[in-house]
């Protein structure tokens, strides 16, 4: 037990000293914040209270709380690094990762890359798999094959027998999501060469080729952070939790998360 | 090696007289033989046996990879899992039922109470809706409620305690599920073993 807290410790030192020489600016925010009723759907198990007629949650989500913050106050850094407690279903959770603002895709890969050598250089364990999607793969089948916005909750559920009595077996993108999820990938780079982004995933997999991970790339692949719209990827260690998730929100942000809990690399 | 979470309840005898037809002798063989048994391993596939509620966790958590489970359990108690395939057996229906000659329903017995909740907000019937554990059809017979939701194979059930079907609700058959990290860390073995069911 109180190794793990040592070793979470010296994690967080080395991982914040890591970001500070990468040009990241160190944040701490308030574990008090104010809560806004429309970012309920964001993080819908914090804990939400009343305090002088204004009311109030603990952080549940550092990224959503960033997001908040930068809304609502001036904050000229374009990368910042945190880490810290929130509280989900009642239990704390220690997160540290990164945000960045008016990013490009170079910055993407640069921090994913950053983050994945600095968490090999922490654990002698080899990074097994890595899931990627893009909500805008999705949109070049929508609009290649105008297909009704229904089919999304389909697609988003794996609803493979739906997909088949609404799409028949021969569309492309039944064919697609029967296929081992290893294989999508080259599918899709087949019928969308040349798109943005299949080009951001195609240079993700080249600068990360020496880690030897497996590489998957499935659209039905979503973050349980409802905030990510763009780009999302996990990495994983073990087979059930992962150790490393992020992805592009709010346009031109990305944020990305190190578990340090259940499965984490502490 | 994955974990299947089946349930001894309603769908075993579906699924197994299923993957008997789909040629699958090596695990229906050893799925009879288990009896009492709360899991098996054959040919690295562990299935496991659970009440049909908890199949949705299991998969949710990571403890079982895949699980097979009626639509009527994963619509009244959503959970954070790949949804992947109708599976073709587990046929039946949910449905109101109660003793001849109601003319309006005020209370409702069953073990489905969101379903129900929203069916009859729907409707828009302001109807009271009871909670029960089981035995549902005895709530009517005895007054507590004047009809049931519940579900309904032959109706033979109802038929033997003097009730008579009303309205469906919604049909159900049994559906696979998945685990929503392990369906991309065990894609070879899950791929087989899908494949072997012959959902793709």
């Amino acid at each position: 037990m109180n190794n793990r807290v040592l070793r979470r410790l010296n994690f967080a030192t080395a991982y914040l000293e890591k970001m500070h020489q990468n040009d990241y600016d160190l944040l701490d925010l308030n574990m008090i914040e104010r809560f806004y009723v429309e970012d309920k759907i964001h993080y819908p198990t914090s804990i939400a209270f009343e305090r002088n007629n204004t009311m109030m949650s603990i952080r549940s989500d550092w990224t959503r709380s960033i997001l908040n913050y930068k809304e609502r106050y001036h904050i000229d850094e374009r990368k910042l690094a945190y880490f810290g407690p929130v509280i989900r279903d009642n239990k704390t959770i220690i997160q540290a990762g990164a945000e960045m603002y008016e990013v490009e895709s170079e910055d993407i890969i640069e921090s994913i890359s950053l983050h994945l050598k600095f968490i090999s250089s922490q654990t002698e364990q080899p990074l097994t798999t890595l899931i990627m999607n893009d909500e805008a793969l999705l949109d070049l089948y929508f609009d290649k094959y105008q297909l009704d916005f229904s089919i999304r909750p389909l697609i988003y559920d794996k609803n493979i027998s739906s997909l088949a009595d609404l799409l028949g077996k021969k569309h492309s993108l039944y064919q697609l999501l029967t296929q081992p999820v290893s294989q999508q990938f080259e599918s899709i780079q087949a019928e969308f060469s040349g798109e943005g982004p299949v080009e951001l995933i195609n240079q993700l997999i080249d600068k990360l080729a020496d880690l030897e991970m497996k590489t998957i790339v499935d659209l039905s692949f979503r973050s349980p952070q409802t905030y990510y719209n763009g780009f999302y990827f996990q990495i994983f260690l073990t087979e059930n939790s992962p150790i490393l998730s992020g992805g592009q929100y709010d346009k031109s942000a990305f944020g990305i998360g190190i578990n340090l809990s259940n499965g984490g690399i502490v | 090696m994955i974990t299947v979470a089946l349930t001894k309840g309603r769908l075993f005898k579906d699924f197994i007289k299923y993957i008997n037809e789909q040629g699958l002798s090596q695990y229906t063989e050893a799925l009879e033989d288990e009896g009492r048994s709360l899991y098996t391993e054959i040919n690295n596939i562990r299935f496991i046996f659970a009440k049909g509620k908890d199949v949705p966790l299991y998969v949710e958590s990571g403890v079982a990879d895949l699980g097979i489970a009626g639509l009527d359990i994963l619509v009244e108690d959503p959970a954070d899992v790949l949804n992947v395939s109708a599976l073709p057996f587990g046929e039946c229906r949910l449905a109101i039922a109660g003793p001849p000659g109601i003319q309006k329903i005020e209370k409702v017995a069953t073990s489905f109470t969101e379903i129900s909740f929203r069916y009859f907000t729907e409707q828009k019937q302001d109807v009271e809706i009871l909670h029960l554990h089981g035995s549902v059809e005895l709530a009517p017979i005895l007054g507590l409620s004047d009809a049931i939701v519940d579900i309904v194979q032959t109706g033979t059930t109802l038929k033997e305690n003097g009730l008579i079907e009303y309205d469906k609700i919604m049909d159900i058959q049994a559906r696979l599920i998945a685990n929503k990290q392990t369906f991309y860390t065990k894609e070879e073995e899950i791929y087989n073993f899908i494949k072997q069911l012959g959902v793709f």
